[in-house]
Order: structure tokens, then sequence, then C-alpha cells
């Protein structure tokens, strides 16, 4: 593939990740009484771009998304938690799929859970609160399930996406 | 079914068990707290008792109520209404916390002093 189309492929796949999350912001979780459940649907189009494009690829396509949310929506607490929580889901995510040893699910539910850590951590450091790290175990059951099921929904896509960009 | 997919499911199901049994401990060595503090950007705002039902106006941030020996978040000014829609909470260790305005509720008695993982 060009240079040019990789980067074009780039710019679309990151203005998905930018709807999947306005999407999964009319999701409410709040039922479930724990902060910090959610689909991660906006990570389908980074895992998507980490498979058809390789890491810096999708590195873009997570850290615009992230950015463009702070622009728009102007929070920068929440600009900070999101930074960090995409970090280090992306390097759980690349060095799992560079490892070659997991599949698309194994590699969506350890960004899944790398990415709820990384949100504790920065819960942790700026309200200098050890008991969010209480949250966790709650955390990584739910996001063993949302990433199943992004990771199935991965496995699906990718080949059909494969299919149109070739 | 192939390799990948058969770790994947290990994978998952390490991560499942791990976190059940996490939480299991956690369960087990949770007892009711008596009194809980309210912070405000890591510093200390006011202690109160979990025996004693009564409103806490947090500044022009938040309002917390205790009530049958739990705390919640009565409301908040924050975008989010995380901390509002969290669920009451009454062991030890146990937090509230509302990111946006930086408040954390938490009940005292927890992890600094017995609690080893």
């Amino acid at each position: 593939m060009k240079k040019t189309e990789k980067i074009a492929f780039t710019g679309i796949f990151t203005a998905l990740a930018f709807a999947l999350s306005y999407i999964e912001y009319l999701i409410p979780f709040d039922a479930i009484g724990v902060p910090g459940v959610k689909l991660g649907l906006a990570n389908l189009a980074v895992m998507a771009a980490l498979y058809l494009f390789g890491f810096f690829s999708a590195a873009a396509v997570s850290l615009v998304r992230i950015l463009l949310s702070w622009l728009i929506f102007g929070n920068f607490t929440a600009f900070a938690y999101s930074l960090i929580g995409g970090v280090l889901s992306l390097a759980a995510m690349y060095l799992l799929k560079k490892i070659d040893l997991f599949g698309e699910i194994g590699v969506s539910v350890s960004g899944a859970v790398a990415h709820n850590a990384g949100q504790l951590a920065a819960a942790w450091l700026l309200t200098s609160t050890p008991g969010v790290w209480y949250y966790l175990p709650v955390l990584a059951i739910a996001a063993a399930v949302t990433g199943t099921l992004n990771g199935l929904l991965l496995k699906i896509a990718l080949p059909r996406v494969k299919k149109i960009i070739n | 079914m192939n390799k990948k997919t058969l770790r994947d499911i290990i994978l998952v199901a390490v991560i499942v068990v791990t976190a059940a049994s996490a939480l299991a401990v956690i369960n087990s060595s949770s007892r009711p707290g008596t009194e809980f503090e309210i912070l405000v950007g890591g510093e200390l705002f006011g202690t109160y008792r979990l025996d004693r039902d009564a409103v806490i106006t947090v500044g022009d941030l938040c309002v917390a109520e205790v009530k049958g020996g739990e705390v919640f978040m009565r409301s908040s000014t924050c975008a989010n209404q995380t901390c509002v829609h969290h669920r009451p909470i009454s062991s030890a260790g146990d937090p509230i916390v509302c990111l946006p305005n930086s408040v954390t509720v938490r009940i005292k008695g927890g992890s600094e002093t017995d609690y080893v993982v």
C-alpha cells in the first residue's frame, strides 16, 4: 500500500473512532454503579488500524481521537485520563500482537484491561486515593466481556474491510 | 479451533478467575466502616460518622448524604454525574471519586491499615 493511501485510511479510521466514541456516549452504563465500565467501541477503529496499517497508524487514530475529544468537549481532566488509558492500551495491544501468540480477542481484552488500569492509575495519582484500585477486579471482568465482544467483531470485520481497501 | 483462539480463551479465563478471586478476597476482608472522610483535591475537607444521618455540602462542588449507615453523593455540579450514579458505600476502604471536581468520599479504616494482598 502506498504511503499516501495509508495516511488517508488512517484519517478515515480516526473519524470512525470519533463517531464510535459518540455512539458510546449515548449508551450509559451508570446503572452498574461502578465508574469506568464501557463498551470501548472506539478501540475497534484503533485495533483495525493496528492490524491493517501497523503501529504508527493505530497510535495516530487513538491519540488524534483523544485530542479531538478534548478540543471539542474541552474537558482537560477527561483528556488526561483518556490519554494515559489510551497510551497503555496501545502499548499492551501492540506487544500482544507483536509476540504473535494471541488472536484478535486476546489483543482486544489486553487493551481493555490496560485501558482500565491506566485510568485507575491516573485517578490514583490525581486524587491520591489508593482506594480506586478496589475497582480493578470489577473493571477487569467487564473488560474481559467487552474486550471479547470487540475482538469477535474485529475478527468478523477485518477480512471484509481488507477486501474493500485492497 | 486454532491455537491462537485457544490461547485467547485461556487468557480471558485467567483474567476473569484472577479478578473474581481478588473480588472475593476484597469482599471477605471488608468490614463495615464507622467513619468516612471527604477530600477535595487530595486535601482533607472533613471527617464524618456513618451512624448518624446527615447531609453534607462540600463547597459549591457537591452534596453527600449519610442514610442508614451508607453514604452516597446526592448531587454534584460536575458534568458527567458519575459520582451521583455511584452505589452507596459503607465498607472500610470503599471510595466514591468525583474526577471532574476532584472530590473523594472514602470510608475510613481501609487499605492503609489492614489490607494486604
